[in-house]
């Protein structure tokens, strides 16, 4: 069932296009230093190419310090995306395993998983992340991914928590059971592929929530620290010159909207395509 | 109602306290305090170093510190905010109603916005009235808030100058204004930070109505509606909205603790003094009680929004539609 999810995927327009732009995000940040035009932490001249405007030289224009902004924008992507990959699959792997624990042992286990879940969604992520960042001062990047990929995890538990009960209830497990699978032979051979593709709306909606809190964290100088560039740290530069340098704002803007918005549509039509499988069955 | 009542303050309070004993227990390994700036690496002898803080309370061991500061708590004293030479009480007091005002104001707009455009969407079904909807609600859900509030802050504050970029009201000796004056001063600074945030809520709620309207659209009764001979608007009004509203209401109140976050970015962006600027400031400033205070009260602010969606979305929805 879940392959013919794919297919229905691989077959919808708006799906391939917001695969194709987070593959090209992807393939961009990885190759990111063979293919920006110069170095992003390079000054060759802060007094001429000051806050120089987008041109065929420097597409993206150069900021303050007469970096090249795409190239910063590149490199940027490298770090911005780089935490946000590695904090969605900490989050989803974190959820996607206590919320399977919670489905399949039930009991208190289920109580305690479900209660902390409950409770701990009703904070402000954004606000008790930075809380924290704030207070242990500038934070290395795989820190940053620690942080915000755990505090990520509460959606997607809750999503395979409510597909695993689901689908516990459903004849095909009842067969693998009659036929003596255990437990755990009836997670990992039928009811994860099954949720798969829940699992990747998951993990979609996880990356559109977590390329923004990167930014954000970044933005209000917390978290990526400079020279290092990232997305929200490229737009803290070009906070100061909002009235005289919009390439400043306007591109790193532009990059987390594509991509977050790749994801959002991504999870949109994968669901989508789940509703339809599940119709057409 | 009265047990579905009980039983969401016990929620709220839950939160509450896990929140509390959670965010202070973390501040422990933090390191620093109000006092480090000040006195540690200066030439202060180390006997007046040890006087100040024990006068605040910083000599006490963590467990110590936490019966005394959530026995206050449960008094509802919040303590005593080191930074700003004032009770953590007073600062709220302040602050808190200029945030319930810039996200109650984004909430209701929003709303009202949102289910505005759902229903033009789905009266347009697959029409290009749809089609741009649908591309600028993406739009607002993919933007972050902030970054929403820095392109408005760019060009409707600092380059065209219609909005104010900063602060609650205009300079000047404002208390000399006759009352309207003074109100249209407010409602112009509050105009362009408010409009940013009903712009996220408005594009979510867009989304999740549109998808439970149609829904709704492809059930029995809708077809007697019509076949009973009203008009379209009067059966999206009379018999789809009131059946599809009640889960948005419900997924709003889900969406809330993030609106909180990023209203607390709004602030900063656009200087506006409620509980985010305040939470911000405290950080720097390592004043941990008011770090503490805001962000439990933006965890109550968010819990008791969300109740109140919820008490809503039941007295709203005659019945619950499972949401697409």
């Amino acid at each position: 069932m879940a392959a013919n999810t794919w297919q229905r995927l691989l077959a919808d327009r708006p799906a391939r296009i917001a695969g194709g732009v987070l593959s090209a995000a992807a393939i961009a940040a990885v190759l990111a230093p063979w293919i920006s035009p110069y170095d992003p932490t390079l000054q060759p001249d802060p007094v001429a190419l000051r806050l120089v405007a987008p041109s065929w030289h420097h597409l993206f224009g150069t900021d303050p310090f007469s970096r090249d902004v795409l190239s910063r924008i590149l490199h940027g992507a490298r770090v911005s995306l780089g935490v946000a990959a590695g904090a969605m699959l900490l989050s989803v792997t974190l959820g996607a395993a206590l919320g399977a624990l919670a489905a399949v042992m039930g009991g208190w286990v289920d109580s305690i998983v479900s209660g902390l879940v409950d409770v701990l969604i009703a904070m402000p992520r954004l606000l008790v992340v930075i809380a924290l960042v704030a207070t242990f001062g500038a934070l290395s990047p795989w820190w940053l991914i620690v942080l915000i990929g755990g505090s990520g995890w509460l959606t997607t538990a809750r999503i395979v928590r409510a597909e695993f009960r689901d689908h516990l209830q459903r004849e095909y497990v009842l067969a693998a059971r009659a036929l003596g699978a255990s437990r755990w032979r009836l997670v990992w051979r039928h009811l994860l592929p099954a949720v798969a593709p829940q699992v990747a709306v998951a993990a979609a909606l996880a990356l559109a929530a977590v390329i923004p809190l990167e930014a954000a964290l970044s933005f209000v100088g917390l978290g990526i620290q400079p020279p290092l560039p990232s997305w929200g740290n490229i737009l803290l530069d070009g906070t100061d010159y909002l009235t005289s340098a919009w390439w400043l704002v306007v591109f790193p803007i532009a990059a987390v909207t594509l991509t977050v918005g790749s994801a959002l549509v991504l999870a949109d039509r994968l669901r989508t395509a789940i509703a339809g499988e599940e119709r057409a069955r | 109602m009265t047990r579905r009542l009980i039983a969401r303050a016990l929620h709220a309070a839950a939160v509450c306290a896990v929140v509390a004993t959670s965010v202070f227990a973390l501040l422990q390994f933090a390191p620093g305090d109000p006092f480090a700036t000040a006195l540690d690496g200066t030439d202060v002898p180390p006997n007046v170093r040890a006087e100040w803080r024990a006068r605040y309370g910083f000599d006490l061991p963590p467990l110590e510190r936490f019966a005394h500061w959530g026995g206050a708590l449960v008094r509802g004293e919040l303590g005593y905010s080191a930074s700003r030479h004032r009770a953590v009480a007073e600062v709220v007091r302040d602050a808190l109603p200029r945030t319930l005002v810039l996200v109650g104001a984004a909430l209701i707009l929003g709303f009202a916005v949102g289910v505005g455009a759902a229903l033009l969407q789905v009266r347009h079904h697959g029409r290009w009235q749809d089609r741009v909807l649908g591309a600028l609600t993406l739009g607002g859900v993919a933007m972050p808030e902030f970054l929403v509030g820095l392109l408005a802050m760019t060009w409707l504050g600092a380059r065209w100058r219609i909005f104010p970029v900063a602060g609650l009201g205009s300079l000047g000796d404002a208390t000399a204004w006759p009352l309207w004056e003074r109100a249209a001063d407010y409602l112009w600074h509050l105009a362009l930070p408010a409009a940013v945030l009903a712009l996220a809520v408005a594009s979510r709620v867009a989304r999740h109505q549109r998808a439970a309207l149609l829904g709704v659209m492809r059930e029995d009764f809708i077809r007697t509606a019509r076949a009973k001979g009203l008009g379209e608007w009067d059966v999206l009004l009379r018999h789809a909205l009131p059946n599809a509203i009640g889960p948005v209401i419900a997924l709003l109140g889900l969406a809330l603790p993030s609106l909180v976050g990023g209203a607390a970015l709004i602030e900063r962006i656009f200087g506006w003094p409620g509980m985010g600027l305040t939470l911000f400031d405290a950080l720097l400033a390592r004043d941990y009680p008011l770090v503490l205070a805001a962000v439990l009260l933006a965890t109550l602010v968010a819990v008791v929004a969300r109740t109140l969606t919820d008490l809503v979305a039941d007295v709203v929805a005659p019945r619950r539609v499972p949401v697409p």
